[in-house]
């Protein structure tokens, strides 16, 4: 996801390690390293084995003290809560929806074109680009004021971003 | 039978003979293994797909719900719920017997220690509590004191994963995340396993982790011990709320989506995980609306708010948290942990000094919080079927630390349980006349989580996960049931 709205750290090294890690383990005030605030690759993400963020685990990451031969897959609400309402969703719906409107040349249609391609590496369907302009439309009329298209196109792209069609490969 | 259909549906032609042959074959096989796996644990049939759909347990269950009042530090037993008359004979006086492993050897043992406080007897059974906790003691015929618990960690890490999960040592599914894989929970508009300001210390969310289990077993933390509860009250459960979008906004963008995903589907029929996330997000959405209505505590009467302590700052934090309990419990969550921990302000139950003081200041802040949660729930006629456990990771020595504090004691220590299906006005088990070894009736953490598992109507041997090419089970190759103590 990060990948998509450019937002991608690619550099090489360094690290994700949360804090300066000198307070010790049992201090309440230490949290398990949160992935939603990070942009590195995840091979950077320290993994405490005994201290999951929870959540990797919201999303059946694999025990980390044994090799496990196969990852779970759970498919339940509070999941679908993260993507509905988590700050990492936002930014990211955000920022895909700021590279769509960046440039003011282009009409609607190229941007729902880039939109697809890079979600689901393809362009509309014919009744798509209807719907879907149709639905920006919609969310700018019940949602007035000096954002409402900005946030009519990031409401879209949290709708793509959401979807089956991105989350699995056929 | 799967594969079977999907052939049908997805080519639309006539099936070849072999594929028909391979298709029916891993379909009769997969049945025979899912009726095999189905007896084998009894209880993970779940025909919606759902991994949190109410499942029926093993047998009649005496309780529906647990909960779990966690006093982290360590408690000390023996100037609570056990009365020890050689310590106040002998006081000052040397330990005779020999000292088992203790935790803190760099500030040695001194002698053994008298309790400074008396005990009472309460209620028509006479139960002795100790002055640290009055009003718990009011409910004295409510509780079964469980005077033989033991453990194997004598640090505070290992002691509470293995009072969470069975093990001192790895990592495995938390109690919770065993009940709500044995059952599922009742109302699927709230998370079945709830962690009320969970320490992050001391194992943090391993403690309430599923491990191995799916994630949907996990418990869900309400804030963390760090945390005030006016804080907490901000966002209770993470992602929970959306508070950019007005509720007819939240629809809309949803319905976009589920039409995405609905004509999405249409042309891939055969897999059932495209309609299972779509049924998450709609659960999710009725999850989000109904959710933080449990939440709303100050909803509840003035005599119930003083019931709780919540009149007064000292029992403010419990109170909210026992209150928040019942709600959840009345609304059907499954497993339910109140957390009384090393708070801001506050110390935890970790006397290694000053005893006195800091178990006093400790008792305060819970002890009219939990009698009122024991009082309210016996008064709505739930307390028959919500089973009631106070405990912490361990107990404390009967040979004093640094003057006036006890190091850790595992090897013989006291929790109590109350309702759903226990003996009220009882003491299971004993220990030694010093308090420091469990001698009748021993309970080991094993036995504790059987019997808890029982209670709930399972039987912990049938309980069963395979993983990593073996069954596991919350109580390994442990556990027996004290039968005594059931009602």
């Amino acid at each position: 996801m990060l990948a998509l709205d450019d937002s991608l750290d690619l550099k090489m090294g360094g690290t994700l390690q949360s804090g300066t890690g000198y307070q010790p383990e049992n201090s309440n005030e230490r949290l398990s390293m949160d992935p939603e605030t990070q942009r590195l690759r995840t091979i950077y993400l320290p993994l405490r084995r005994a201290n999951l963020p929870p959540l990797l685990a919201l999303f059946d990451f694999g025990d980390a003290t044994t090799s496990s031969g196969e990852r779970l897959q759970t498919n339940v609400a509070p999941q679908a809560l993260f993507m509905l309402n988590s700050q990492f969703v936002e930014t990211r719906s955000r920022k895909l929806a700021e590279l769509l409107l960046k440039d003011p040349g282009s009409d609607d249609r190229e941007r729902l074109n880039l939109a697809h391609l890079r979600t689901l590496s393809r362009h509309p369907r014919g009744e798509e680009v209807d719907r879907a302009l149709d639905y920006i439309r919609g969310f700018e009329e019940r949602s007035p004021g000096d954002e409402s298209r900005l946030q009519g196109w990031q409401s879209y792209c949290k709708a793509l971003l959401s979807s089956n069609a991105f989350i699995y490969v056929d | 039978m799967n594969d079977l259909h999907s052939l049908y549906r997805r080519l639309e032609v006539p099936v070849s003979r072999r594929a028909m042959l391979r298709a029916s074959a891993g379909g009769f096989g997969f049945l025979g293994l899912a009726g095999l796996l189905a007896e084998e644990s009894g209880l993970l049939a779940s025909p919606s797909g759902n991994p949190l759909a109410e499942r029926p347990p093993h047998f009649k269950p005496r309780a529906r719900r647990v909960i779990f009042l966690f006093m982290h530090g360590g408690p000390s037993g023996i100037d609570i719920l056990d009365p020890k008359e050689r310590l106040t004979r002998d006081h000052g006086k040397p330990l005779p017997i020999e000292r088992p492993l203790a935790f803190d050897d760099e500030n040695p043992a001194g002698p053994l220690m008298q309790s400074p406080w008396e005990f009472r007897p309460g209620g028509q059974s006479g139960l002795p509590v100790s002055d640290l906790f009055p009003h718990v003691r009011d409910c004295a015929d409510d509780l079964c004191v469980i005077r033989s618990m033991v453990g194997e960690g004598v640090d505070h890490g290992a002691a509470m994963l293995q009072t969470f999960t069975g093990t001192s040592t790895f990592v495995r599914p938390s109690m919770g995340s065993w009940v709500v894989y044995g059952l599922g929970t009742e109302n699927q508009n709230l998370p079945g396993y709830i962690m009320i300001k969970p320490a992050l210390s001391h194992g943090g969310a391993k403690n309430w982790g599923s491990a191995f289990l799916p994630g949907a077993y996990q418990g869900t933390a309400v804030g963390h011990g760090g945390l005030y509860v006016k804080d907490v009250r901000k966002e209770p459960i993470r992602y929970l709320l959306n508070e950019r979008y007005s509720p007819e906004l939240a629809r809309y963008e949803l319905d976009m989506l589920q039409n995405i995903n609905r004509r999405h589907r249409q042309l891939r029929r055969h897999d059932p995980e495209l309609e299972a996330r779509i049924q998450a997000f709609e659960l999710a959405f009725r999850m989000q609306a109904a959710a933080p209505e449990v939440f709303e505590v100050e909803k509840e009467s003035e005599p119930t708010r003083k019931l709780y302590g919540l009149d007064d700052p000292l029992t403010a934090d419990f109170g909210w948290q026992c209150l928040l309990a019942r709600r959840m419990a009345e609304r059907g969550v499954r497993y339910i942990q109140c957390t009384h921990t090393y708070m801001p302000g506050g110390v935890g139950w970790d006397q290694h000094g000053e005893l006195y003081a800091k178990h006093t200041e400790n008792a305060r802040q819970v002890d009219r919080p939990i009698a009122g949660l024991l009082k309210d729930l016996k008064g709505r006629g739930l307390l028959e079927d919500t089973l009631v456990i106070w405990a912490g990771e361990f107990g404390r020595t009967p040979v004093s630390q640094n003057g006036d504090g006890r190091d850790h004691n595992p090897y013989g220590y006291s929790i109590w349980m109350a309702g759903g299906g226990v003996k009220g006005g009882i003491a299971y088990g004993a220990t030694d006349e010093f308090g420091y070894h469990a001698v009748e009736d021993r309970m080991h953490i094993h036995d504790f989580h059987a019997t808890m598992l029982h209670l709930l109507g399972i039987d912990h041997e049938k309980l069963t996960y395979t993983y990593g090419g073996r069954n596991f089970r919350l109580t390994d190759v442990a556990g027996v049931v004290a039968h005594k103590i059931l009602a």
